[in-house]
């Protein structure tokens, strides 16, 4: 019983279902498209109330932490979280108080967000100045010196330097990272397709244990 | 007790399966060749179909026989010993209250020698007498098969059959007449009864007399040839010639054998002929010394440490004081020097007007610019808002001038994202854009957040009508810019503006099996515009604007008045960017010429 609820059940949903949206893409049969359609219909509710569930399973977790040594951080989680749930619900429910809800994107989060962005420019900074106090290889001193190329040959420098930086960065640009990049994209395609496969026939079960 | 072979459980004797486990146990009886069940072993029939188990010709021996009295031919008991029913026991009784020992029935003195007087019939308890019924009466002499003897006179050929007319009659017999002759039969009814047993008398055969007294006939000549008397030892059977592979084991007359040993402790103790322990077997032949016979100087000097330590009294050593260990200040001051060069790198062109950069170039948002310019009026243009407050410094001015350009156009932007925040950054860049805030309904829909990854997006593009405003709470369908809009197909254009690389892949994913033939744009941050490259390169963008730079080139295409604002921030990015340049330079140097520090 527990074999047939944990891997038997699961797995069969999810390969009937995935074979099905398959089939409605590949084959133009209608009544295989109209299937197709409202299975992703059903995911895209299925993954709605999945982010509700991830949310209260978030308050449940820090509201653990929160009695803990070094709470604070969990308790302003779980303050600015439901903050921003009742000032949602509010603007939803009555149309009047929506500037409550902007106040609180624009002044709070938006500001927050930027700040800890902006941050990773400074640690990348750092990251360079000491990019050869452990590592001296040949792969550390091509990526230093592309760092610099790319670096340089993005900002608008006057000529004729900034043209010849320019020129360098645009071949370094569209030849060789271009050339990795499409192998990255190829390499990344033939495995979602591989992926795909692997949980079509099963070997791949990652809504199971 | 039958242990299980699987969990090692006690089970009773006879027990088929495990009580514990379930396991089948190994059968340790007898299989019933009849019905299957497994008998315990010592039984002689079956319990459940009282078969017999063990062939006639292997009957145990006299002393292993059950005591029990054996079963008349054709009825086999069970070996389950059986209680005595009850009527059986008022039969008993009652029997032997009407036939006391001392009386004796009387069929059995039928047997006896004739000429005495029977029993009279009343004193035969009845169920005696029925018993006698069946009990076959002791045949009669004359029917006593007695051999042919010379002398006798023949019958009358009328009374042979003819095919014994020609067989001669065997020769006589040479016996001695014996005054006691060898008892005919014992007959003893049942066990527990009043002793039955009785001596019969031999039964002589009319006229046996004359023919044991006539005088012995003459031997034939196949009886002469016989040897007189056989071998006592071999019970008269001739002894067969031993094989001459088997004569050496035959043992010899006049030759001791020698008693094996027998084995006196340990657990092998009592049996016999077991192997002795010779010389080489009870120990390894390459047996070392576990331990050197002398240690060694460091092994000593070791121990002797050790003991001295130990003999030493017990010192409370002095409380150390515990301090921190001194932190890095080169570490802090380089982290300090590069905070402090970022900060002023970036605030000083807000400051100093630095006329260190030129004018920024990017073709792809020229190219870009030209497309939308050609954009026809009133086009439902479907823009997929993928950015949040994180990644806005960036974005709003790489999306701001293309959402402008496209109202300039009298597009209708209708607006989905797959990010939570998306809506809520999208309204905030539109509402600043927009020059008419009352003609936002006309304008602008936003169709809010898309659950669900992909097939959210997916779902979406195919039902654009179905959804709902996010601002205003109204259905799509009575929108007035989504009045002809339901699915993708409605669409003129599509713009991605996208701060991650999954987000710009799964729209262009999408949107190529659900209409490959709308035309497709995007705004992308700097960080991904490697890996969106490709994309233009293979058509399935037709324009990109990538970056501050893309974005300050758009503005200036536009000429929305936003310039002197593209210009602080390019200033800021083009000295910060510089900064860090200098210092993985010098960090380089430094570390080059100072060694490397592990």
């Amino acid at each position: 019983m527990d074999r047939l609820v944990k891997r038997i059940l699961p797995t069969s949903i999810a390969v009937g279902t995935g074979l099905l949206v398959l089939l409605g893409y590949l084959l133009p049969v209608p009544p295989l498209a109209s299937v197709r359609d409202e299975l992703i219909r059903w995911a895209v509710i299925i993954a709605a109330f999945a982010f509700i569930l991830g949310f209260f399973n978030l308050l449940r977790v820090h509201s653990g932490r929160a009695r803990k040594p070094g709470g604070i951080y969990s308790v302003i989680l779980i303050l600015t979280a439901m903050t921003s749930l009742v000032l949602t619900l509010a603007a939803l429910l009555i149309p009047s108080l929506r500037f409550l809800g902007d106040w609180w994107f624009r002044y709070v989060l938006s500001p927050l967000q930027a700040t800890v962005a902006g941050l990773i420019a400074f640690v990348l900074a750092v990251a360079a100045f000491r990019l050869l106090r452990h590592r001296r290889e040949a792969g550390v001193l091509v990526f230093l010196v592309a760092a610099l190329v790319v670096l340089l040959g993005t900002l608008p420098l006057p000529a004729p330097a900034g043209n010849w930086l320019a020129n360098l960065r645009t071949w370094w640009m569209n030849v060789p990272a271009m050339a990795g990049m499409r192998g990255l994209l190829i390499g990344v395609g033939l495995g979602v397709l591989l992926v795909g496969l692997r949980v079509l026939t099963g070997s791949d079960r990652p809504y199971s244990d | 007790m039958i242990y299980c072979p699987k969990c090692g459980t006690a089970n009773r004797q006879g027990s088929k399966f495990c009580n514990e486990c379930g396991a089948p146990l190994p059968a340790t009886g007898l299989r019933c060749p009849m019905c299957g069940a497994m008998n315990p072993a010592g039984n002689l029939y079956c319990d459940r179909c009282s078969a017999r188990l063990i062939p006639a010709e292997r009957v145990p021996p006299e002393e292993e026989k059950p005591e029990r009295p054996s079963p008349p031919k054709g009825i086999s008991l069970p070996s389950v010993p059986l209680g005595e029913e009850e009527w059986l026991s008022e039969l008993r009784a009652e029997a032997l209250d009407l036939a006391p020992e001392e009386e004796a029935p009387g069929w059995p003195g039928e047997l006896e020698a004739p000429g005495e007087p029977p029993t009279p019939e009343a004193a035969i308890p009845e169920w005696l007498a029925e018993l006698e019924e069946t009990v076959p009466e002791a045949p009669p002499p004359a029917e006593k098969p007695t051999p042919p003897l010379a002398g006798i006179p023949v019958p009358p050929s009328g009374e042979i059959p003819e095919w014994l007319r020609d067989v001669e009659f065997a020769p006589p017999i040479q016996e001695e007449p014996s005054a006691q002759p060898p008892p005919v039969a014992e007959v003893d009814v049942h066990a527990g009864m009043p002793s039955a047993s009785t001596t019969v008398p031999p039964i002589l055969i009319e006229g046996e007399e004359e023919i044991l007294s006539t005088a012995p006939a003459e031997i034939p000549d196949w009886l002469k040839e016989a040897p007189a008397e056989a071998p006592p030892e071999y019970g008269g059977l001739v002894p067969a010639e031993i094989p001459e592979w088997l004569r050496p084991l035959q043992p010899r007359e006049g030759v001791a054998v020698e008693e094996e040993p027998t084995e006196t402790e340990g657990f092998l103790s009592g049996l016999r002929g077991l192997l002795p322990i010779g010389k080489g077997l009870d120990m390894p032949a390459t047996a070392q010394p576990l331990l050197p016979r002398a240690p060694r100087p460091a092994a000593v000097a070791r121990a002797e440490l050790l003991q001295g330590l130990l003999s030493r009294p017990l010192i409370t050593p002095p409380t150390a004081e515990i301090r921190e260990a001194p932190r890095q200040s080169g570490w802090v001051l380089t982290r300090f020097l590069v905070g402090v060069i970022l900060l002023a790198a970036i605030l000083l062109p807000m400051l100093v007007r630095l006329p260190l950069f030129g004018p920024p170039t990017a073709p792809t948002a020229e190219a870009l610019f030209a497309t939308v310019n050609h954009l026809p009026g009133n086009t439902p243009v479907l823009i997929a808002w993928e950015y949040g407050p994180a990644e806005s410094d960036e974005m709003d001015r790489v999306a701001g001038p293309l959402i402008e350009h496209l109202l300039r156009r009298e597009a209708r932007l209708i607006v989905v994202s797959t990010r939570m925040e998306g809506p809520a950054a999208a309204e905030a860049l539109l509402a600043s854009r927009l020059v008419d805030p009352s003609e936002r309904s006309r304008r602008i829909a936003n169709l809010g957040y898309l659950p669900g990854q992909a097939a959210g997006v997916r779902e979406a593009l195919g039902n654009l009508g179905g959804r709902t405003e996010a601002m205003t709470g109204l259905p799509a369908s009575q929108l007035d810019i989504m009045a002809d809009v339901h699915s993708i197909a409605d669409v003129g254009m599509v713009v991605i503006l996208a701060a991650q690389p999954d987000d710009l892949k799964t729209w262009l994913e999408q949107i190529s099996v659900a209409n490959p033939n709308v035309p497709v744009v995007a705004g992308v941050s700097a960080r991904i515009e490697l890996i969106s490259t490709p994309y233009l390169a293979a058509g399935q963008l037709r324009g990109m604007v990538a970056g501050l730079t893309g974005g300050a080139v758009y503005e200036r295409q536009l000429d929305t008045g936003w310039g002197r604002e593209y210009e602080y921030y390019l200033t800021s990015i083009g000295m910060a960017q510089l900064a860090i340049a200098a210092l993985t330079v010098i960090g380089a140097l430094i570390f080059l010429v100072g060694g490397r520090k592990r």
